[in-house]
């Protein structure tokens, strides 16, 4: 069976590839976004003493690995957590650490249920605006503003530290959107949710781009993770569709690996997703087949 | 190694569940407190629950039984209703006390500190904390407290803003009955707001000018914490409440004219 070709600039294709992109993270970002909303109305009902079976009535806190990162000092200090977090904060966040060793921030793109919402939002934003979605910050403001999410992570610790209360609780829109009807959600954080719906249908994951305290200490593992994105220069036509594909506005197009502290291990750039060529970019250790 | 999407969908799922399945086996795993605070690790303390460790889920039940605090003790101390005493948890505090003046708050830390000196345990003050005048005078009465001590708990104690009385939930069917009465006749309002009821505290009569030096004496005792209903203090003490009624009372109408 003849395969389509795809002519750029007349640069010689080598091999051409898939028809369709793989709906695999789409359903696997459905699956966790209603199991944490699940969790969050089971957690709801248990208080007037109704339950859904099967399903745990945790808080979201106890199911948010950044509660752990939150409680580091103090386990390591006296051995106890900061308030509202539990046990499974700490096991999650371990869990998603092995996996960012591994993968880099996977959590941020296959499970984190806010980025699946941010997605969502994004899909009306590229209707109503076209190319210029995700385009309107200039480059260099937009370069500066990436390491913000550092400032607030570095702020969230150090005010977790000293007052041992979870002080994200109040600026969490994370938190607002799935306890919208709690009135433990702060003001605050009702105000950054509604930020960063607006925000959201003109650039792809705002928050996570420049202030999501979780994704700034995942991303770090973006420059020594053992599987990364890795793109061979002999297969490469230098269309950019990897780079128009990432919704991070990385340029995988312009390394032969991606190290960019923002990567969220999407796949969206790769030859199974947006890449033309097959071989071309793809998710490997050094060197792997 | 070359990934794709459905190995690494596989993989991620296999590590959450995989991890949660393996710390469920080993115990480890919780998504609800326990409970029961940590203990200090190391001191003159060591082995002893630790006050800090208290949460805003743990109710007073929980914390009377981790620290052997009478109950009485706890909710009256935070003004709590009697009936709610086992299943109030620290946490209410915060919306329940929301009237104070801006900058003061009367919560879980409040519970920590007050537990702390109630039972004599070391405790690291990390912030501003305030506490019922109730809740002090109680320390003040059952604590080993040093002039110092009592001296730093007065300055933060925090009286109980008037609309927060409804803390004990008979109070509000009381003051909206004695709302409809003053409404009715100034006359009967001067008499029906001033006139001891089984729910009566001994704050009340204070309240309404009468001196503890005379309550005492009526007493033949001290006075026990004013919150205390005059009621309840009769029935402790087998003494016939008719008959207490009828004494304070009288103190109560001799300040009034």
């Amino acid at each position: 069976m003849s395969q389509p070709v795809i002519q750029q600039n007349s640069v010689p294709i080598l091999k051409t590839v898939k028809i369709r992109k793989p709906k695999t993270r789409l359903y696997v970002q459905l699956f966790f976004f209603f199991l944490v909303a699940l969790i969050t109305l089971n957690k709801a009902l248990s208080e007037i003493g109704l339950s859904i079976p099967y399903i745990s009535n945790g808080s979201l806190h106890a199911i948010c690995p950044f509660g752990g990162v939150a409680s580091l000092y103090k386990f390591a200090a006296v051995g106890t957590f900061v308030q509202k977090i539990h046990e499974s904060s700490f096991v999650l966040m371990v869990i998603a650490f092995l996996l960012a060793i591994l993968f880099g921030p996977v959590i941020c793109s296959w499970v984190c249920p806010f980025g699946t919402f941010q997605e969502w939002l994004a899909k009306i934003g590229r209707k109503l605006f076209g190319k210029r979605f995700n385009h309107f910050i200039p480059t260099k403001v937009d370069s500066v503003l990436r390491y913000l999410r550092y400032v607030v992570l570095f702020l969230v610790l150090y005010l977790t530290f000293t007052t041992t209360k979870l002080i994200f609780q109040d600026v969490d829109p994370y938190f607002a959107l799935f306890q919208f009807w709690s009135d433990e959600v702060a003001l605050s954080a009702f105000i950054i949710l509604g930020v960063t719906i607006l925000l959201s249908l003109v650039i792809d994951r705002p928050w996570c781009k420049y202030a999501c305290p979780y994704g700034a200490v995942l991303g770090i593992f973006n420059l020594f993770r053992i599987f990364k994105i890795r793109r061979a220069p002999s297969n490469c036509t230098d269309c950019k569709l990897c780079d128009r594909s990432c919704p991070m506005n990385i340029p995988v197009s312009s390394g032969n690996a991606v190290l960019n502290h923002q990567c969220i291990s999407c796949l969206s750039c790769t030859s199974e997703n947006s890449c033309p060529m097959s071989d071309a970019v793809e998710f490997t250790t050094k060197g792997g087949k | 190694m070359n990934l794709r999407s459905t190995h690494l969908a596989i993989i991620i799922f296999v590590f959450i569940f995989g991890g949660i399945a393996l710390t469920s086996a080993t115990g480890y795993w919780q998504t609800t407190n326990t409970k029961i605070p940590a203990t200090y690790k190391d001191g003159e303390f060591a082995g002893q629950a630790d006050p800090a460790d208290i949460r805003g889920s743990y109710t007073f039940g929980d914390i009377s039984n981790s620290f052997d605090i009478p109950l009485e003790d706890l909710g009256q101390a935070f003004g709590v209703d009697p009936e709610r005493y086992v299943t109030f948890q620290c946490k209410e505090l915060e919306s329940i006390y929301a009237s104070l003046e801006e900058g003061k708050e009367v919560g879980t830390a409040s519970v920590r500190y007050f537990v702390a000196l109630y039972k004599g345990l070391p405790f690291n003050l990390t912030e501003s904390i305030y506490l019922p005048e109730l809740a002090v005078d109680i320390l003040k009465e059952k604590a080993s407290l040093s002039e110092a001590e009592i001296l730093s708990l007065e300055e933060i104690a925090v009286s109980l803003p008037a609309s927060d009385n409804s803390l004990d939930s008979s109070l509000p069917e009381q003051l909206e009955h004695e709302n409809v009465e003053n409404t009715s006749t100034d006359t009967h309002e001067t008499t029906s707001a001033n006139t001891i009821k089984g729910i009566t505290t001994f704050q009340e009569l204070l309240n309404w000018g009468v001196l503890k030096e005379d309550i005492e004496k009526i007493l033949n005792d001290k006075m026990p914490n004013p919150q205390k209903n005059i009621k309840d203090y009769a029935a402790e003490k087998g003494i016939e409440f008719s008959g207490l009624k009828e004494s304070m009372q009288e103190l109560v109408d001799t300040v009034k004219s």
